[in-house]
């Protein structure tokens, strides 16, 4: 595993064994959860473009991956998550109130709101579960007029207004993945939820064909472009989506 | 945004999240489904009286279902303690790596996935064969409908390929409906044998523990034992259940019990209605129509159709809970890259998120028999579906052979909270199993009831033996030359391609200090 020198916490247990907490601070936030929602659902029917529960998985990643990168919450070396307000006050201040970035707020205040320190594979789960990573998101890109929403008997579906502009980012995300420039910690992490949710098979375009494995083969190149809590997330969503393929579908 | 994510109480998540999980009475029917008691009481119980020769085949059940209870108590609390460990594969490599180091460990799991995927492709094809068969059979004599075997089979092959690819599984509620007809049909067929007795006299003999000292009681054990496989399935879905520890040892328990009680109490009527001295003969007169025709002679033809329907999609439901199976071991091994590069593509998904490649495999090898078979002209009964339900069988036996020495190895190195559940259980059961094994192999050619003189029964338990040799040679190939992914091996979901990641999130207390950068 990496170690990319972005925030380092100590936490010591009642136990003594310490250990090691990772936090980021690579603010400004950018909204990649947005990006997200476009590149994994058809650009003019808003139908997921995986099945419902990796797409719900690769949403709660990116949710997740937002939340981390706006500082608003932290993960710690045995995958525990911890909002900004469990660390508030902490000399290293990486984990901080963001207003600027409501949805990661809400993430923090609703992780805080559980009194245990849960695993992200439970949160992975909860924000996949029901569409509440796809709502959250969703409803942020209706507030802006970037979707349309659409009430359906199972559930709410958001369809993007600008079709074009999704289909761009589709584009994007595939020639970032052919041609592995990536200088932005975002596109790395979409770049790896396509690789860690088997999106990269199936979103390439005639004009840019796309694998999984190349999606991988970029994401080993970007090494200290992203803090180590995001790694610690990535692998948790591949290891959550490869325990759905191997459930028993109910 | 207040809806979204809201959370109903602290401590709400797992809670909400536990909701959607398996409950006792769906995992209870999950794992009887895959035993198909129906199946084994109609066809396996009949044909084992026949191919043994002996009575006591009731009190058998029973003294497996102890054995077996011995086998789960160990391997159950191994399963609540090691996450992602499904396959029996993954209990072998944590076992043996406790015992005799990682390497022993690694090189061992890979030689049982070979023997695991072995074993249930025997017995998914073995089933199909027998749809195909039964079907064919029922047709005809029902209806005068001639239809071919293999074309039963093929057309049962591809539904479940396509059930398989789609990722579509029976519900629990479509598997409870169906279990409960086919119990509800055997209890009946049951009560109608013990209330029109032989001699007017219900007799108890073959319940008598003496039987299990008779000659010949390794292959009835074997036949009881194989009657069970389907049970192991219960820690593949440890991950999936509401409260991990109680819920799959209580399934475990009630499966092995109602099961347990279904085959002996059926076996033990059949031995009322024809009379404990006339069994065999009558069992050996006609081993898959013996049970139903009861039924048939009582209640009239549409009963006995209603209980060919279910034989037939206890066959079917059985034969997808295989392909499942074998789908998942093979998408685990892709995952893992423990398989020769050309095959990573098994560890892939479709869109709908089903390990399509993995199933297809499956697929493939299951026509290709069955094509094999109808252009060779081979019987699809003896020598499809006996014998690939046993060698299936005999590789599941083997498995919960060397699974019950890893339990007892790993509880031994990790410590253990009980003398009696986590070392003597385990071992003794182990010690049990392996002679178990043993007599199979021994009696291979008697158990698919083939003539004497043939020689290819013989040869089919040998097959393991490669598959060991395979799997152990190709594991210290990996070593060598892919030091990764033979780190990986029996890792399954956790294999990443990111690292090695901790499987289990430590809570520490939120007190902290900084260390700097």
């Amino acid at each position: 595993m990496r170690t990319s020198g972005v925030g380092l916490v100590m936490v010591i247990p009642p136990g003594g064994r310490e250990e090691t907490l990772f936090a980021s601070r690579t603010a400004p936030s950018v909204l990649l959860a947005d990006d997200w929602l476009f590149i994994s659902h058809g650009d003019r029917t808003g139908r997921p473009r995986l099945s419902k529960v990796v797409s719900g998985l690769g949403l709660a990643g990116a949710l997740l991956a937002e939340a981390v990168l706006a500082g608003a919450v932290a993960i710690d070396s045995g995958t525990g998550v911890w909002p900004w307000q469990r660390l508030a006050g902490h000399p290293t201040g990486f984990a901080h109130r963001d207003d600027s970035n409501r949805v990661a707020a809400v993430v923090a205040d609703q992780i805080h709101h559980e009194p245990e320190v849960l695993p992200v594979r439970v949160w992975l789960e909860w924000y996949a579960d029901q569409q509440r990573a796809y709502r959250l998101i969703g409803e942020r890109l209706a507030e802006r007029g970037q979707v349309r929403v659409q009430q359906r008997r199972r559930g709410v579906r958001y369809r993007p207004v600008d079709m074009s502009g999704a289909q761009w980012r589709v584009i994007r995300i595939c020639r970032l993945i052919r041609d592995g420039k990536v200088t932005e910690p975002t596109d790395a992490v979409l770049i790896g939820l396509c690789a860690a949710t088997g999106l990269a098979d199936w979103v390439g375009r005639a004009a840019f064909p796309v694998s999984c494995e190349q999606a991988w083969a970029v994401l080993q190149s970007v090494g200290d472009l992203l803090p180590e809590p995001i790694w610690v997330l990535l692998a948790q969503v591949e290891i959550a989506v490869g325990a759905a393929v191997m459930a028993h579908r109910r | 945004m207040a809806h979204s994510g809201h959370i109903p109480h602290p401590g709400g998540v797992r809670q909400a999240l536990a909701a959607n999980r398996l409950g006792l009475w769906s995992l209870v029917f999950l794992i009887i489904s895959a035993a198909a008691p129906l199946t084994v009481v109609a066809g396996g119980a009949t044909a084992g009286f026949a191919v043994t020769g002996l009575v006591g085949l009731p009190v058998t059940y029973l003294a497996s279902v102890v054995l077996l209870a011995l086998f789960a108590v160990g391997w159950v609390d191994m399963a609540t303690r090691i996450p992602n460990a499904g396959a029996f594969y993954a209990y072998i490599r944590h076992g043996y790596a406790a015992g005799g180091g990682e390497t022993l460990g690694r090189v061992v799991g890979l030689a049982a996935a070979g023997v695991a995927l072995l074993a249930y492709n025997a017995l998914q094809i073995g089933l199909i064969a027998g749809l195909g068969a039964v079907t064919s059979s029922w047709l005809q004599t029902r209806f005068g409908i001639e239809v071919a075997w293999w074309l039963l089979a093929l057309l049962g092959i591809s539904v479940i390929g396509a059930m398989g690819v789609a990722r579509i599984d029976f519900s629990g509620r479509v598997l409870a409906v169906l279990l409960t007809a086919e119990t509800t049909v055997v209890v009946i067929i049951d009560a109608l044998a013990v209330t029109h007795p032989a001699d007017g006299t219900v007799s108890l003999t073959t319940l008598n523990p003496s039987h299990l000292v008779a000659t010949g009681i390794g292959a009835a054990l074997a036949i009881c034992i194989t009657g069970f496989v389907g049970c192991e399935a219960a820690a593949v879905f440890a991950e999936e259940v509401r409260d991990r520890e109680r819920t799959v040892r209580h399934a475990v328990t009630l499966a092995l019990l109602i099961t347990g009680i279904v085959y002996a109490g059926s076996t033990w009527a059949l031995t009322v209605y024809t009379g404990p001295d006339n069994i065999i003969d009558a069992a050996a007169a006609d081993p898959a129509g013996l049970f139903i025709g009861i039924g048939a002679v009582y209640l009239g033809t549409l009963f006995a159709d209603l209980a060919n329907l279910l034989f037939i999609t206890s066959l079917f439901a059985a034969a997808l809970a295989y392909h499942n199976t074998v789908a998942r071991y093979l998408f685990s091994l892709g995952r893992e890259r423990a398989l020769p590069l050309v095959a990573v593509g098994l560890g892939r998904t479709n869109r709908s998120g089903a390990p399509r490649n993995a199933s297809l495999t499956q697929t493939a090898l299951a026509v290709s028999t069955v094509v094999v078979w109808s252009l060779l002209g081979w019987d699809p009964l003896l020598q499809l579906f006996f014998a690939g339900t046993v060698l299936g069988g005999t590789g599941v036996v083997l498995l919960m052979a060397s699974t019950s020495f890893a339990v007892g190895l790993w509880f031994w190195r990790h410590g253990y909270s009980s003398r009696w559940r986590h070392l003597v259980a385990p071992f003794t059961a182990g010690a049990a199993l392996a002679v178990v094994s043993a007599l199979i192999v021994d009696n291979f050619e008697l158990l698919v009831g083939a003539p004497p003189e043939a020689q290819w029964p013989a040869l089919l338990p040998g097959a393991y033996g490669m598959c060991v040799i395979g799997g152990v040679l190709w594991g210290l190939w990996l070593r060598h030359r892919r030091p990764d992914a033979f780190d990986v091996i029996g890792l399954g979901p956790v294999a990443t391609r990111l690292g090695p990641m901790p499987v289990q999130a430590p809570t520490p207390a939120v007190t902290s200090r900084e260390v700097g950068l």
